[in-house]
């Protein structure tokens, strides 16, 4: 063979960002050309092991359907199928044509800018796309599907009793993990590639699994047991098994309750707190000494959870007391109507949990005793993506609160929720505090200027998505509303949106039917599209496209920050890594973060971003940014990182070495005795919300139609419209999955990826239980269609499995990509997405949360 | 007195829509607190100003950063900090972020 | 002696397939070539259903049929076990492709995929790695022993997410694969073919 010498061998460590988990990655060269990616030993974040995506990535580097110069459309009509014919343009040119619109806004109105991003590189997004965003002075931002489809819920209620983005069991010390809809060490979500070796040294260990999904998936298929369910019912179940363990077993862990959450706060006639007149704080009923104290009075001597009170003449109820009358109604029975769940099997989950939660046992770790609590309830995307989104994770979060596992050795852990920081200079730091009502508040938040808990004041809608009226909401439908101007005029929005700058987001795939989104789209007076392929969106809508550089070729100061995203949690060590160029941009592609920077310098926004950037990165005395000179973006990383670690541990540092490693502490981890902080099992606080928000609703005279009732304190089940559907031709529950090798919808562009999927049994074809299909004359294998009740349909292959439940259709990602410029991605797999309603009627009113099942009919396609 | 009595003024982030200017000149006769100066610019600019940056109960919003010069004042210094005349020539810069949750 | 072999611990695999993709960026193999995979299996009925992941590779055989079969010595066999074909000498008969009882072996067929690699055209990475590759030959997993000849574990075992991939010499008792053979109970794929592979699953 004619085999070439290697004339120089390189290796360049960094970061992946084949989805937001961004692990260590060490990429070797041969002579320039990148050969391998390998995950990086030193990082904790992957601990040198890579998933299929982080392993695929060099294809995208070298992909000729890559976007290499700028394009700029020269067909004006817009649309899904339409032809956009680019025309190659100069970086000059693209830039003038950028700024001169930008200014034009600016100088109007900045609220018409809605920067979008992509929850895939949100770690990019959330460094210089937010701080642009906040300098220019719009309050629009839109993350795509990634965003309005995952985490509203989840992750509003894990910051709330977490302090956290996420929820992990404690794979260290579990010993049960119940998952409702989440697939944690399974191959999707947070951390996805590092708590996969962790899920499988507790499988190993003999940790046990219990996954309650409509699909067995990947996670049931390791599971010990698969409980199908019908999408979308979670918190029936998770309620049954509250009412079982209180009511029944009598099992839950008073002194948690008593000490760690409003379980013996009064509540009165009203519903709402009793409050102390003075100080205006919740009081508790002191069985001892017989009388009410505020929460926090130090001379309390024990807290009654149960019984009735009468304090100033008003009859009053501890929190527990109404709980448990509330979940009372949850019978085994009527859980067993909802979720199809068999009784039996609702009483077994909930003894088994309860037995193993060991309440009053304590471990030995490090020299320090903590309460032991091995069992933990986890809920994500497939618990959390309806109606009931917010109820649904409450519901199963109740169940950590009940045994008190959460954030203990064994429980359930919110990661990263408190840190103590690199130990030569004590950064960053951070832990969750006291708020209002002796509540916790987050120690940091993934976006800043915010946390989950307060939820701020509702105010009259200054944001396109309405959520400042709905605050709780991080994501809206609106975007994708098809009464969208009616929506803005009926809430009184003062101004239309008119130019996006995208980043990545593939909008018309990832929110749900893209006939009204494209119809929106198309008033947009410009859209400026950062990509690294062309895509739906950029084809039908984009007016101007800048190539950008791919991970391969871009610098991100903090690719893992803050941790409560995407570093993993649990024992361990901590690792703050860089992303770096491992080869300079290929053909005209230039950085996003680069390209903001000097459209900021252009428009004059200098002191604005950097003050902003000043703020977002903590940057404190002489490593603030000064406006008063200008910086590079190699210049902005290097102070970012100085300003943490010290003058020596700067950007050349992080370069050569990629990952700064140190131990993390037990205390870290199992903080939640340690931290004076309560969480509230009785969401009072959902009243001031509701009140506020139905006070502007009324005053601007809007004739929404939004269910109030989603507002009571105390979660229940409450249906989707799929379960309300009474048509019975339309007899299957549709829902879509997370697959393993796939990122929202870019993945499927990268042929190594491509080529597993085509050969795996389900990634691109429809699951359908065989007795659901023989009884319509279906065959495996056959070409069908499903259709939702308003006539959306879209066309697939079924494949049999016994591993899905018989009223279920499943299917895999976001796919069925139909552009041209993605040709490995065209035609492969289901646009669910589609067959999605994106209005009033599926969103939860709390959170804005899109509901994503739905009821489908399905019939073969001839 | 010093020889100007102004304080400089900056404004920065979702507020633009409002201020209009990016920068103002604010005369003041005696030392405040930062907090009633947000309220006398509140006064000065009008409700939508005040919307964006009080509460309903006139406390200073959580997404709003404030700072005198290159320092940021903290949340429980707003009542204590004291905005004096002329302030040695630096600026009081309003940070007004757009109090988004996230993905 | 030094007789290489893995161990592949089924309770940890969750049929990811970055095996099969890494493998593909190590050895840059073309289009529809897998020197390793992960097949999966479905049990039983609902909901008692059980789905298990099996990752197959060349089992590199203490009796390598493979090796017996090949007219032109193209099969060769490492004294450490490894299993190599030599693409000089192969002439594409396929005799060991029909032999193999597991069917691991690849023949790289004379179409174009050489040519257009993936995309249409060659990448700059399978400029490079092609090189390696002539049409009308028999190809397979090699044990990556490029890398296990640096000390490295071949590229699925370092890659695996969940670990559970383990390499290393069957004839050193102290080594981590004979550990766990000693410790966990194991099978071997079709072992009354008399083949003795060296490859090991623990359920």
């Amino acid at each position: 063979m004619g085999q070439e010498i290697v004339h120089k061998e390189e290796w360049v460590v960094s970061a992946c960002n084949l989805d937001y988990n961004a692990c260590g990655i060490r990429v070797k060269k041969e002579n320039g050309i990148v050969v391998k990616i390998e995950g990086n030993p030193e990082s904790a974040i992957g601990k040198g092991r890579l998933c299929p995506r982080g392993s695929a990535g060099l294809q995208i580097l070298y992909d000729p359907n890559r976007v290499n110069k700028p394009l700029i459309r020269t067909n004006p009509e817009k649309g899904l199928n339409v032809d956009p014919k680019w025309k190659e343009i100069s970086w000059d040119e693209a830039m003038n044509i950028i700024v001169e619109k930008l200014k034009e806004i600016r100088e109007t109105d900045p609220r018409k800018l809605v920067m979008q991003g992509t929850t895939t590189a949100a770690n990019t997004f959330l460094g210089m796309g937010m701080a642009f965003q906040e300098a220019f002075g719009t309050p629009n931002e839109f993350y795509g599907g990634g965003g309005l489809h995952c985490g509203n819920g989840a992750h509003l209620v894990n910051g709330v009793y977490h302090a956290s983005w996420s929820l992990v069991p404690d794979f260290d010390y579990c010993n049960l993990a119940i998952y409702f809809g989440a697939s944690k060490g399974h191959g999707a979500g947070h951390n996805a590639n590092s708590i996969m070796l962790q899920a499988a040294d507790a499988r190993v260990r003999g940790m046990k699994f219990i996954v309650v999904d409509p699909h067995l998936g990947r996670a049931g298929a390791k599971a010990d047991k698969w409980v199908p369910i019908i999408p979308g019912t979670d918190s029936a179940l998770a309620l049954g098994m509250v009412n079982l363990l209180i009511n029944e077993f009598g099992v839950y862990d008073a002194e948690y309750l008593k000490l760690k959450t409003d379980a013996p706060y009064l509540v009165g006639p009203d519903r709402r707190y009793l409050r102390d007149r003075e100080t205006g704080k919740p009081m508790i009923w002191d069985p001892v000494d017989e009388r009410a104290k505020v929460y926090d009075d130090e001379t309390i001597r024990d807290y009654a959870l149960e019984g009735v009170y009468e304090v100033d003449g008003v009859k009053c109820k501890p929190v527990f007391q109404i709980l448990k009358e509330h979940v009372s109604r949850y019978t085994p029975e009527r859980v067993e109507e909802i979720t199809t769940v068999p009784k039996e099997t609702v009483v077994e989950l909930a003894r088994e949990f309860g037995e193993k939660a060991m309440i009053g046992s304590t471990i030995t770790i490090g020299g320090k005793s903590y309460p032991y609590r091995p069992v933990a309830a986890i809920y994500f995307r497939g618990s959390q993506g309806h109606k009931n989104s917010v109820y649904n994770c409450i519901s199963v979060e109740l169940l950590n609160q009940i045994v008190g596992s959460a954030d203990v050795p064994g429980g359930a852990l919110g990661f990263n929720s408190v840190c103590f920081g690199y130990p030569e200079t004590g950064k960053p730091r951070w832990e969750p505090k006291k708020g209002k009502d002796g509540f916790m508040m987050t120690g940091t938040w993934v976006v800043p200027h915010h946390q989950p808990f307060p939820i701020p004041e509702p105010r009259k809608p200054q944001k396109m998505g309405l959520n400042d009226l709905f605050p709780s909401a991080m994501h809206s439908f609106v975007y994708g509303a098809p009464d969208q101007e009616e929506i803005w005029q009926e809430f009184r929005l003062e101004y239309r949106p008119s130019v996006i700058i995208n980043f990545g987001s593939n909008a018309v795939m990832s929110v749900g039917d893209p006939e009204p989104i494209a119809e929106n789209l198309k008033k947009y007076d410009f859209i400026i599209s950062f990509d690294i392929y062309l895509n739906e969106f950029t084809n039908g809508f984009a007016d101007l496209v800048l190539p950008d550089a791919c991970y391969l070729e871009r610098l991100d100061p903090s690719p893992n920050y803050p941790p409560i995203l995407n570093h993993p949690g649990g024992l361990g060590k901590w690792t703050y890594q860089i992303r770096q160029p491992v080869v300079k941009p290929l053909h005209d592609r230039r950085s996003y973060s680069e390209v903001l920077l000097e459209i900021a310098e252009r428009l004059g926004l200098r002191e604005a971003l950097y003050e902003t950037l000043n703020i977002k990165f903590e940057l404190e005395g002489k490593y603030r940014l000064d406006p008063e000179r200008k910086y590079t973006w190699e210049e902005i990383c290097d102070l970012v990182l100085k300003n943490k670690f010290g003058d020596d541990k700067g950007l050349e540092w992080f370069k050569e070495h990629g990952a700064l490693t140190w131990e993390k502490k037990p205390d870290e981890v199992y903080w939640r005795w340690r931290i004076d902080v309560r969480v509230p099992l009785y969401w009072e606080f959902l009243y001031d919300l509701r009140d506020k928000a139905r006070k502007i609703v009324e005053e601007l005279g809007a004739r929404a139609n939004i269910d109030w009732s989603f507002y009571e304190p105390l979660p229940d089940f409450k249906p989707c419209p799929s379960h309300e559907m009474e048509d019975e031709e339309y007899d299957l529950y549709g829902f879509y999955y997370r697959e393993i090798r796939h990122t929202n919808s870019f993945t499927m562009q990268i042929p190594w990826l491509d080529e597993v999927s085509v050969n795996d049994p389900y990634t691109y074809n429809i699951e359908i239980h065989p007795e659901t299909a023989r009884k319509k004359g279906l065959r495996d294998g056959d070409l069908v269609w499903v259709e939702n009740p308003h006539g959306s349909r879209v066309k697939g292959r079924i494949r049999f499995t016994e591993g899905i439940h018989p009223k279920a259709l499943g299917f895999a990602a976001c796919a069925g990509h139909w552009c041209d410029c993605q040709p490995i991605a065209k035609g492969k797999g289901i646009f669910f997405n589609k067959l999605l309603r994106v209005d009033w009627n599926h969103v939860n009113p709390v959170n804005l949360n899109l509901d994503l099942c739905v009821k489908l009919k399905i019939y073969r396609a001839e | 007195m010093t020889e100007t009595a102004r304080v400089v003024v900056k404004f920065f982030g979702f507020i633009m829509d409002v201020v209009k200017k990016p920068e103002i000149e604010v005369e003041i006769k005696e030392e405040c607190s930062v907090m009633e100066f947000v309220h006398r610019l509140a006064d000065m600019f009008g409700d939508r100003f005040r919307e964006r940056v009080l509460t309903d109960c006139g406390e200073i919003r959580d997404h709003v950063r404030i700072s005198i010069g290159k320092e940021m004042v903290d949340k429980e210094d707003y009542e204590k900090r004291l905005i004096k005349p002329g302030m040695n020539g630096e600026a009081f810069k309003l940070f007004v972020f757009s109090s988004q949750m996230g993905g | 002696m030094v007789r290489y072999g893995m161990v592949i611990d089924l309770k940890r695999c969750i049929g990811c397939q970055s095996c099969t993709v890494t493998c593909k960026q190590e050895n840059g193999t073309p289009r529809g070539i897998f020197y390793t995979k992960t097949l999966v299996k479905e049990e039983g009925k609902f909901p008692n259903v059980k789905r298990t992941f099996l990752p197959v590779l060349c089992n590199h055989c203490e009796e390598a049929v493979c090796k017996k079969v090949c007219p032109t010595g193209a099969t060769e066999q490492r004294e450490d076990g490894i299993v190599l074909v030599d693409n000089e000498k192969c002439v594409g008969c396929r005799a060991c492709y029909v032999a193999c009882p597991y069917k691991n072996r690849y023949y790289l067929p004379k179409d174009d995929r050489l040519k257009k690699g993936y995309f249409g055209k060659l990448t700059p990475f399978e400029e490079i790695k092609y090189r390696n590759f002539k049409e009308g030959t028999v190809v397979k997993c090699t044990f990556c022993h490029e890398r296990v000849d640096r000390g490295l574990d071949p590229a699925c075992v370092d890659v695996c997410p969940t670990n559970a991939r383990k390499f290393g010499d069957l004839d050193d008792p102290k080594s981590e694969v004979s550990i766990l053979l000693s410790e966990r109970n194991h099978f071997q794929l079709l072992p009354e073919m008399g083949t003795k592979p060296c490859v090991y699953y623990l359920p």
